[in-house]
């Protein structure tokens, strides 16, 4: 009977570990600034800086201007808010792909005679101001500059709305 | 899309010349869906029309952005060409109207979910199509450009596919003319109110979390 308690125990505990190592889905940032944060009523505000998301619970943690943090639900901030969010994550997110594609670079670098090696070019890219281009088109960002380019040409306006940058990482 | 649809000749092409192309970036919005991440250069996965409509939507709409018409989720080449054909010549009408606008919109939608389930995705209304635009269609058809999303993919994937399309269809006929920042307060009338997740690439960016 000793014996099982015991086995019963250590199943548990090795369970727990288990559970403990298990990676959670969360985004920490590290260079945020504080700011101010409203509710979805836009009543109550909150001035403090973005610690992390925890994606999978749909959670941010903000830490207040007297080191307090606190966990606010995503749908619970207002638009604006979760914009500045999404814009969070996918800097942190685009950071994470560069390095992991330098890794990937590096280490078919290693393979690659660096006589052969095909330097990138140095052309800079062009200022197209308000406008993203993709495949050679000329995508406008605001509503109010397509509006004035439809009117003036007599022509439809084609909305590509879309879960991410047109031009980078989605 | 950006790595398939518009980096094809005709489609952008058609873009170019009968469109004025706006982007929005909907990350942040409540009904927007998931991904997996992926770079420009990636290569995209397997789709079939109307594949994550959360996380797409191509829109039409007038100078005075009003919403004529709409396509939700992935658009093969083919597929958006064809959109683009049928909110050009609805557009070309709409111009000419004045006191039935709605009516209009209405009843082109109507024709096409009358259409949907007998003689395809857009049968019956194809109608007087610009000469440019023809001449689009003829080289998709002739196997210049990637084939539809949809096309042989079989039965279940196109009667997916028509459902997708059937709540398109259905918003225009229920929303005709929609302005914009109306659209934009609730889009969920169109793309539906659960989440959905999407994954498009196949490459090794699966370690990176999704949206």
């Amino acid at each position: 009977m000793k014996w099982i308690l015991v086995f019963t125990i250590l199943c548990c505990a090795s369970v727990n570990q288990a559970i403990a190592q298990t990676e959670v889905p969360v985004i920490k940032f590290t260079d945020t600034n504080p700011r101010e944060w409203a509710d979805d009523s836009n009543q109550n505000r909150l001035t403090a800086r973005l610690l992390s998301r925890n994606t999978e619970a749909n959670k941010v943690l903000l830490e207040c201007t007297d080191g307090t943090t606190v966990e606010v639900v995503l749908s619970d901030l207002s638009m604006s808010d979760r914009k500045y969010i999404a814009r969070q994550t996918s800097k942190v997110k685009r950071a994470a792909h560069r390095l992991e594609r330098q890794r990937r670079q590096g280490d078919e670098d290693l393979l690659v005679d660096a006589s052969q090696r095909v330097q990138p070019s140095a052309k800079p890219k062009k200022n197209l101001g308000n406008t993203r281009r993709v495949s050679n088109l000329d995508w406008l960002r605001t509503p109010q500059k397509a509006r004035a380019v439809a009117k003036a040409k007599d022509l439809p306006i084609i909305w590509f709305r879309v879960l991410g940058d047109i031009d980078g990482y989605m | 899309m950006r790595t398939v649809t518009f980096s094809t000749p005709q489609v952008k092409n058609a873009i170019a010349h009968h469109f004025v192309p706006l982007n929005s970036n909907i990350e942040g919005e409540l009904l927007a869906g998931e991904s997996t991440g992926h770079a420009l250069n990636e290569p995209p996965g397997d789709c079939i029309r109307g594949n994550g409509r959360q996380n797409v939507q191509t829109i039409f709409m007038t100078p005075d952005e009003e919403i004529f018409h709409v396509a939700t989720g992935f658009l093969a080449p083919q597929d958006i060409l064809t959109e683009m054909q049928f909110a050009t010549k609805l557009f070309n009408r709409l111009k000419a109207e004045d006191e039935n606008r709605y009516d209009l919109v209405r009843t082109a939608h109507q024709d096409v979910l009358q259409n949907l389930g007998s003689s395809g995705p857009m049968g019956g209304i194809n109608g007087q199509l610009t000469e440019s635009m023809r001449e689009m269609m003829k080289s998709a058809q002739n196997g210049q450009m990637p084939i539809s999303g949809m096309g042989g993919m079989g039965n279940p994937f196109q009667q997916l596919s028509n459902q997708f399309m059937t709540q398109d269809q259905r918003f225009m006929v229920n929303r005709p003319l929609i302005h914009r920042s109306d659209f934009e307060r609730d889009p969920g009338e169109l793309v539906g109110r659960g989440k959905t997740f999407f994954s498009s690439s196949k490459s090794s960016n699966q370690g990176i979390p999704g949206r």
